[in-house]
């Protein structure tokens, strides 16, 4: 049975499974397992344990960014093909739904547990930002 | 029809249903978005007056005529002629940022009020299309309020943009506002589409307030296009721009050349309190786009909608009936008398 918590954290929201589609191009611009779809502030309420198909992971201690740059920074997307306002050509799309990503399945065998059974964990900084990931770069934040 | 709820003041980590909401349109997109078998729907409100921050990219789904996508405000949280601060709405702000950016075929947006506070970055906009799949494909963007940041910003903006390079765009009853007047932005451009009807429509500002380029055709009735920096209505390229009992701040609304027509169409129409309640306020976000009343030059210079669905609309953007006593208006709004005009109270508290 669900109910309502208040995050003390940063409150991530992740996807748990791949979004399906019917082509390979959409299937590149929706969202992926592990990927971050949205940033919450501490403070914010939500469902614990939440619905399909969300997860997620609150993350505790300093993070060496303020809230408005974690949001700005895990909630990007890379599009591509954006217009060129003196041509007119346009072809925007996302090839990335997300930039950023945690690593589920690399994450320590407790915290995978937890989030298997609970679908949230709390862990802090430390010990989470190693598994974040940008897809782009492949580089982690650990 | 299938609905899924959204609140962007309820607890995250919802699955959508009215007891459960979803607590951003994006979330609703990611979580249901994929094949339709059914119309589904999306309602959004703000139980707490918040704002949505988060843009949504509809992306990866197959819609058909059929079964379409439809992206609505809920009664109460619907967009009107000026922004309201306590109602739904999307708020964003960034590099790479729409409200709401549509890429898979079929889908419609009713009732959403959209800005964008601070753009650093160009290509951003409020309410666009992007690559469509079908060259049958229809979006529809109607009773909408878009704004553009309200500083002026040096990056290329535009609160409507038609970019599926093939498919039909309608917009009906919306309003596009930029404050910026150079550069590379457009209150509504149709960059590198086929098709955009604009109906009832009032879009100011931008470089050019409506623009057609490259290839399409746009097709303007009732819209009244205003404050922009180069042209009111402009076309450019072997695009085509149609205008039908339309209205301009300059001389460009009965415009004629090779590609463009014009009939019944009002030039020197001035952006200000005579035409509309309060365009050009101080405060950016307190400007309003209703009709200044009976006096304004777009009274009773419209012409019926004509056309299919969503064409043959019937109200206003706030839901009033249009066309009574043979009458019809140019913009979002059908003047009522009913209205209370602006100054009203004075005479209310004066006498009392």
């Amino acid at each position: 049975m669900a109910e309502l918590a208040t995050a003390t954290g940063v409150l991530v929201l992740l996807m748990d499974h791949d979004q399906t589609a019917s082509t390979s191009l959409k299937r590149d611009g929706r969202y992926k397992r592990g990927d971050i779809v949205a940033v919450y502030p501490p403070g914010k309420t939500y469902w614990r344990p939440p619905a399909e198909p969300w997860l997620f992971v609150e993350v505790t201690g300093t993070i060496p960014f303020s809230f408005a740059q974690v949001k700005a920074r895990y909630e990007q997307m890379e599009r591509v093909g954006a217009f060129d306002p003196e041509t007119g050509d346009v072809k925007t799309r996302p090839i990335r739904r997300r930039v950023f990503h945690v690593n589920l399945d690399a994450l320590p065998l407790a915290v995978r547990n937890a989030l298997a059974t609970d679908r949230y964990v709390s862990v802090p900084w430390t010990a989470v930002r190693a598994y974040i990931r940008n897809k782009v770069t492949n580089e982690t934040e650990g | 029809m299938i609905t899924y709820y959204v609140d962007c003041d309820a607890a995250g980590g919802g699955d959508g249903s009215v007891g459960s909401p979803y607590d951003a349109l994006s979330a609703a997109e990611a979580a249901q978005n994929g094949t339709f078998t059914d119309v589904i729907r999306f309602l959004c409100s703000a139980s707490a007056g918040g704002k949505d921050t988060v843009g949504t990219f509809v992306w990866g789904g197959d819609q058909t005529a059929a079964y379409y996508l439809l992206i609505q405000a809920a009664d109460g949280h619907r967009a009107s002629e000026a922004w309201n601060p306590n109602i739904y709405g999307i708020e964003i702000s960034g590099s790479a940022v729409n409200c709401i950016s549509i890429g898979d075929d079929y889908c419609r947006v009713d009732g959403i009020q959209g800005r964008v506070t601070a753009s650093t970055g160009n290509y951003n906009g409020c309410f666009v299309t992007s690559t469509n799949q079908s060259a049958t494909n229809r979006v529809d963007f109607t009773n909408l309020l878009a704004l553009g940041p309200v500083s002026d910003n040096t990056y290329s903006f535009t609160c409507y943009n038609n970019a599926d390079p093939d498919g039909v765009m309608n917009l009906v009853n919306c309003v596009g506002r930029i404050v910026t007047t150079t550069d590379s932005n457009r209150a509504c451009v149709s960059s590198s589409g086929t098709t955009l009807n604009l109906y009832n429509c009032i879009f100011i500002g931008g470089q050019s307030a409506v623009e057609s380029r490259a290839v399409g055709v746009v097709n303007c009735r009732n819209v009244y296009a205003a404050g922009s920096g180069n042209e009111a209505f402009y076309r450019r390229d072997t695009a085509t721009l149609n205008k039908v009992n339309c209205a301009s701040s300059d001389g460009t609304a009965d415009d004629t050349d090779a590609y463009t027509t014009a009939s019944n169409c009002l030039v020197n129409v001035p952006l200000d309190a005579t035409t509309l309640l309060d365009p050009l306020n101080a405060t950016v976000l307190s400007r309003d786009y209703h009709l200044a009343g009976v006096d304004s030059d777009l009274y009773g210079a419209g012409v019926a909608p004509g056309g299919s669905d969503p064409l043959n609309y019937t109200t206003d953007i706030d839901g009033d009936t249009i066309g009574v006593g043979g009458r019809y208006d140019i913009g979002v709004d059908w003047y009522s008398t009913g209205e209370a005009p602006p100054d009203s109270n004075f005479f209310f508290y004066s006498y009392f």
